[in-house]
């Protein structure tokens, strides 16, 4: 099965390398609170399953409606930037300009302005995902087959018309490239939220636990994250294989 | 787009024009090269010639001479250019309401068969199902019927083209211009489009343009050949073509049509005395 010859040699080298990970710790009798071995790490995700799960519902959350929201809005903007080249020109350097300010100092901002609880990390997840949907969107928009709008204007099509039934098919494709990326940053920009001040969430756990000398449930939080971005990203995946046989690259 | 050019020209030259869908008088373009010491290219020179209702032209020349720059001015989707085209069924603008079947076949990979095809009426504010409707109808006739939810992608070339075809004539507008719509068909699958497109254009009323670079093409489908030559892109002659019967097919090997052809040919070698290379 292709899947899984795809996937031996990943898990074969991640095993190897848990594994002397286990002996390296053990051997050098590494102190528990600097590098836990991978076995206490899996215990600690054992026993704290019910912590990890809450925490992880908090992150989840903010991922999804922030991701959600970005989509809408960047699709809003894509949109217009590609139906007017007045509301391109002025709208676009404020675009770029809200990503050079570091999130960094954004977070912090939001929570005196919006508070600690999830909302902020909400708009933090929006801020970060919308570039990367809005980019591919219009470029999408951009990379119509002039042909195909010439064959469009033959029949009399209005610019609306060539619009809605020439434009948003072509980037469709565009799109899901755009929400691949997209899903990853968000789930970076949940953590960077909470990480700077929450209520809850992976990220606010990890915070919590360091300072605290609990490296094993900070590895957890850290492998728990790491699963669910891969699974999010697999889902988008997934979803722009179905959508791509619809509505597939033109060249 | 010179829409008010082009008015104006018109109304002085009106019942001149009444009898006739389609006349171009003088019709030139230059493409701006750009360049000071350079120019401007002679694309098309003195372009004039006229067609009547229910008849088929072709246009015949090398590569470069100017055939598609000719169709995108008929169709209206370039307006630069100087002298007159006049429509007598449109005063304004042409755009929409000529057929224009282009060398791609251009239909959309999300759409299917019947969908693409009912996309001309779609755009005219035809309902959805309306246009869907009317678009199955026609279907037999163009060697489509059972292929109507497939997709482009799964169709031959010929099909492909035969939807794009669809597409273009079922607005049912009077003129229909065809570029090249057979050029990327094997030799086969083009005769047999030949010979279904004499059927489906009999008795229609439709007058045609057609571009080719295939002589045997333009001798069989038209009722006059126009042969251009390049450099600058002109119409150097005309032929009126009479075989007979078209849809006899014996009638591509007949006499008529091989002195046709080989007057044609003469025609398209010939280099006249300051004529380019």
């Amino acid at each position: 099965m292709r899947i899984a010859r795809d996937w031996l040699s990943p898990v074969v080298i991640g095993g190897l390398g848990i594994v002397a990970w286990e002996v390296w710790v053990r051997a050098f009798d590494v102190q528990r609170w600097l590098l836990p071995p991978p076995s206490s790490i899996m215990s600690e995700i054992a026993d704290s399953r019910g912590l990890l799960t809450e925490h992880a519902f908090v992150t989840l959350q903010e991922i999804l409606i922030g991701f959600v929201l970005a989509a809408g809005f960047g699709a809003l903007l894509a949109s217009a930037i590609a139906y007017s080249k007045v509301l391109e020109r002025s709208l676009y350097p404020f675009i770029i300009a809200s990503q050079m300010i570091p999130i960094i100092t954004i977070a912090p901002l939001l929570l005196v302005w919006v508070g600690p609880a999830m909302t902020s990390k909400i708009i933090v997840v929006g801020l970060i995902t919308f570039f990367p949907i809005v980019v591919n969107l219009v470029d999408g928009m951009k990379s119509v087959d002039q042909d195909m709008v010439d064959m469009f204007r033959t029949l009399g099509a209005s610019k609306r018309q060539i619009f809605l039934k020439l434009q948003v098919p072509t980037s469709i494709p565009f799109l899901m490239s755009g929400l691949k990326i997209g899903i990853v940053v968000a789930v970076i920009g949940a953590v960077i939220g909470e990480w700077v001040g929450a209520t809850g969430g992976l990220g606010w756990l990890m915070r919590k636990s360091q300072p605290q000398f609990l490296t094993s449930l900070v590895f957890a939080a850290i492998i728990v994250l790491t699963v669910m971005g891969v699974i999010l990203f697999a889902i988008v995946g997934f979803i722009e294989r179905i959508v791509l046989k619809r509505y597939p690259r033109m060249n | 787009m010179n829409l008010t050019r082009e008015s104006a020209y018109q109304r002085t030259a009106v019942d001149e024009q009444q009898e006739y869908l389609l006349a171009l008088r003088s019709v030139s373009k230059a493409f701006d090269t750009g360049s000071r010491s350079e120019p401007d290219r002679l694309v098309l020179h003195d372009v004039t010639f006229n067609l009547s209702q229910a008849e088929f032209i072709s246009i015949i020349g090398p590569s470069g001479c100017g055939k598609s720059t000719l169709l995108n001015l008929i169709s209206g989707l370039d307006e630069d250019f100087t002298g007159e085209i006049s429509y007598s069924e449109a005063a304004g603008s042409r755009l929409g309401q000529i057929g224009y079947m282009q060398q791609k076949d251009l239909l959309l990979p999300w759409r299917t068969v019947l969908d693409n095809a009912a996309l001309s009426l779609e755009l005219r504010g035809v309902s959805h199902s309306d246009s869907r409707a009317q678009a199955s109808s026609r279907l037999n006739d163009f060697g489509l019927a059972g292929y109507a939810s497939d997709y482009p992608a799964q169709l031959s070339g010929g099909m492909r083209q035969r939807v794009a075809l669809l597409r273009a004539t079922l607005a049912e507008t009077p003129l229909l211009l065809l570029d090249e719509p057979f050029g990327a068909l094997d030799a086969l699958t083009r005769s047999e489009m030949h010979g279904w497109l004499i059927e489906l254009l009999a008795d229609s009323g439709k007058s045609v343009v057609l571009v080719t670079h295939d002589v045997d093409e333009a001798i069989l489908l038209s009722d006059r050949v126009y042969v251009m030559k390049r450099d600058p892109g002109r119409i150097d002659t005309h032929f009126d073509i009479d075989i007979g019967d078209r849809t006899d097919p014996n009638v591509v090997t007949s006499e008529s049509f091989m002195a046709l052809k080989s007057e044609l040919l003469a025609a398209l070698r010939y280099r006249d005395a300051g004529g380019g290379s």
